[in-house]
């Protein structure tokens, strides 16, 4: 997969890699099982500290998206189903995302198709029980 | 010595010459330091530029090659010496400012014709990345160095001098130790393709890292071979020691030539490579080099490759950075004003190199090097001779055409020279274990005078 940073944009660095490897993910770029960059090797390529990578990656293995093994790295993992408590969390910002986007004038029809072309570009998943 | 000093000055200028021709040709899209969209490249408003800068270039090389017959003329050690400090000094800083000049012009051309490029986001092509480093020499090609650090060391612990010894072990390890922190510098070398092609960039990366790490192999055993050749000619005598010196220059010459052909070759292929990159990418790296200098506080790696792609640098933005430059630059400062000035104490004061007897002791004493004392009852002979025995191995000290001072090897034999080529008799004195006494006074009486008193004291002894 092919990771693009903005080292001059507003966002952090650690966000701009979470969310990239998230979307990853989704469209299949990275498969489960998939050894990803370590830490080291990443920070090296971007110029920044380790820690940096490090905050990006803690949080997607918290997450459950990421697993870490000592001996081969950090590898993409079949993501678990949401805890009541992410699903939640879930609603919550796609309610808002929704609002904000029907207040600036969307409507929901157009809502609609934006998320139909957007999960378009997502392979079909099995569905988590 | 003074032909050497003129070879030296005629080399300087060549490189110099060299090094900045380099600079004028783009590598990666770097051209005198500022990065162009390759339709820029060949602008007859460019190429005018770097046809002034070249030319600039031969003005100053011809120039100084003219001042280096300066050289021929048969001036005094301190002299010479601080001519060429100052040559080299005055050659160089002139380079160098003409370098940021035209280095300031080319970015004026860019800003007036509104060409400045976008900053790309860094690409990362994951699975690259996992692998930048397989087409890396194994560890094992270090082998060999490991081989030689080890007979250098052997070498050094039996050297009948153990001061000379740590030095010599010690300048070994360091010199490894070095060599292995540039290898571990190039397997952490990131790819951050410019090309915006994973294919590409897998190619320019990969033979990146096979020559960087071919040259570490082949340059750090050929270092270590340099220090092990001249530990063993020190025993060596007559036609053995010719080779081994012989060896010694075909070695250094070896090394100079190959480090430039290698660097050379890869700087050729990476931009071969890059040719077909319809949109090469620009990292905004234009922003953190100055003049020859990357200082970058946000990058966090304290070494980067330069621009010409022939050196690897330091980030002065850090501030390991700027503490391993300052300790460099004082070196240097330190080096060339510690040969001076013992240099101008050996032509101009006149009890520069001294022999005294005190009770039943004589000392000897000259700059650059320490005081040599020999207890009278440890004397074996005392004698005068009017030209130095051959062959003779400086281990540490001064060898020039007027001086011999510091520990030799002579004849295969360890010694102690205090002696100024010009003046006769010398006296040699040779002892029961230490090493022999080679001593001349600058003035030819003073010499006899201590053989005398040394001759009187012992035979009173008697």
């Amino acid at each position: 997969m092919i990771f693009d940073i903005q080292t001059q944009s507003n966002q952090p660095i650690y966000q701009q890699l979470r969310e990239q490897i998230i979307v990853g993910i989704a469209k299949g770029d990275l498969a489960a099982g998939e050894l990803l960059p370590s830490v080291r090797q990443l920070a090296e390529e971007i110029g920044i500290n380790t820690m940096t990578i490090s905050k990006a990656y803690n949080s997607l293995k918290e997450e459950g998206l990421l697993v870490t093994d000592r001996r081969k790295g950090t590898a993409v993992a079949a993501p678990p189903p949401f805890t009541s408590g992410q699903e939640a969390e879930y609603r919550q910002n796609l309610q808002l995302q929704l609002a904000t986007a029907l207040l600036h004038g969307k409507s929901k029809q157009a809502l609609l198709t934006d998320v139909q072309q957007l999960l378009d570009q997502f392979p079909e998943r099995n569905e988590c029980k | 010595m003074t032909y050497l000093f003129f070879i030296i000055a005629l080399v300087l200028c060549g490189t110099t010459a060299f090094g900045l021709r380099l600079i004028s040709k783009p590598h990666k899209n770097v051209l005198l330091e500022n990065t162009l969209a390759p339709e820029h490249l060949d602008d007859p408003s460019v190429q005018s530029l770097i046809t002034e800068f070249r030319k600039r270039i031969l003005q100053i090389v011809g120039t100084f090659s003219v001042a280096s017959l300066l050289f021929l003329f048969n001036l005094s050690d301190s002299i010479i010496l601080t001519l060429f400090w100052l040559y080299m000094a005055a050659l160089l800083g002139t380079a160098y400012l003409v370098q940021v000049h035209y280095i300031g012009k080319m970015r004026q051309l860019i800003l007036a014709n509104g060409w400045e490029l976008p900053i790309d986001p860094i690409r990362i092509d994951t699975k690259l990345v996992q692998a930048k480093n397989k087409r890396m020499l194994p560890w094992y090609s270090l082998v060999p160095a490991g081989i030689l650090l080890m007979i250098s060391l052997y070498q050094a612990w039996h050297l009948p001098d153990l001061s000379t010894g740590y030095l010599m072990g010690g300048v070994s390890l360091a010199i490894f130790a070095l060599f292995i922190y540039l290898w571990v510098i190039i397997s952490r070398l990131p790819v951050r393709g410019i090309s915006g092609d994973s294919a590409i960039d897998q190619h320019i990366n990969d033979l990146t890292k096979r020559y960087w790490s071919l040259l570490i192999a082949v340059t750090c055993t050929i270092t270590l071979l340099l220090l092990t050749v001249p530990l063993a000619s020190m025993s060596a005598t007559g036609a053995l020691s010719t080779i081994l010196l012989l060896l010694f220059v075909v070695l250094v010459v070896f090394l100079i030539v190959f480090t430039f052909f290698l660097l050379l070759d890869l700087r050729k292929k990476q931009d071969q490579l890059l040719e077909p990159a319809a949109q090469p990418r620009y990292y905004g790296e234009d922003a953190y080099w100055r003049y020859g200098f990357y200082i970058n506080p946000n990058d966090a790696r304290l070494f980067v490759p330069d621009r010409v792609g022939m050196n690897i640098g330091i980030n002065l933005g850090k501030r390991s950075g700027q503490i391993v430059a300052g300790i460099t630059a004082v070196f240097l400062v330190v080096l060339m004003v510690g040969t001076i000035i013992p240099m101008y104490r050996l032509d101009f004061a006149p009890d520069a190199i001294t022999g005294e007897v005190q009770g039943q002791e004589v000392t000897f004493d000259a700059p650059m090097t320490g005081k040599t004392t020999v207890s009278l009852a440890d004397i074996e002979t005392v004698e005068l001779i009017e030209a130095l025995p051959s062959p003779r191995v400086r281990t540490m000290g001064v060898g020039t055409a007027s001086y011999q001072i510091g520990k030799f090897t002579v004849a295969g034999e360890p010694a102690r020279m205090f002696v100024d080529i010009n003046s006769t008799p010398i006296l040699k004195v040779t002892t029961k274990d230490g090493p022999t006494v080679f001593y001349t006074n600058k003035k030819a009486a003073e010499t006899t005078d201590l053989y005398e008193e040394l001759v009187q004291k012992i035979s009173s002894a008697k």
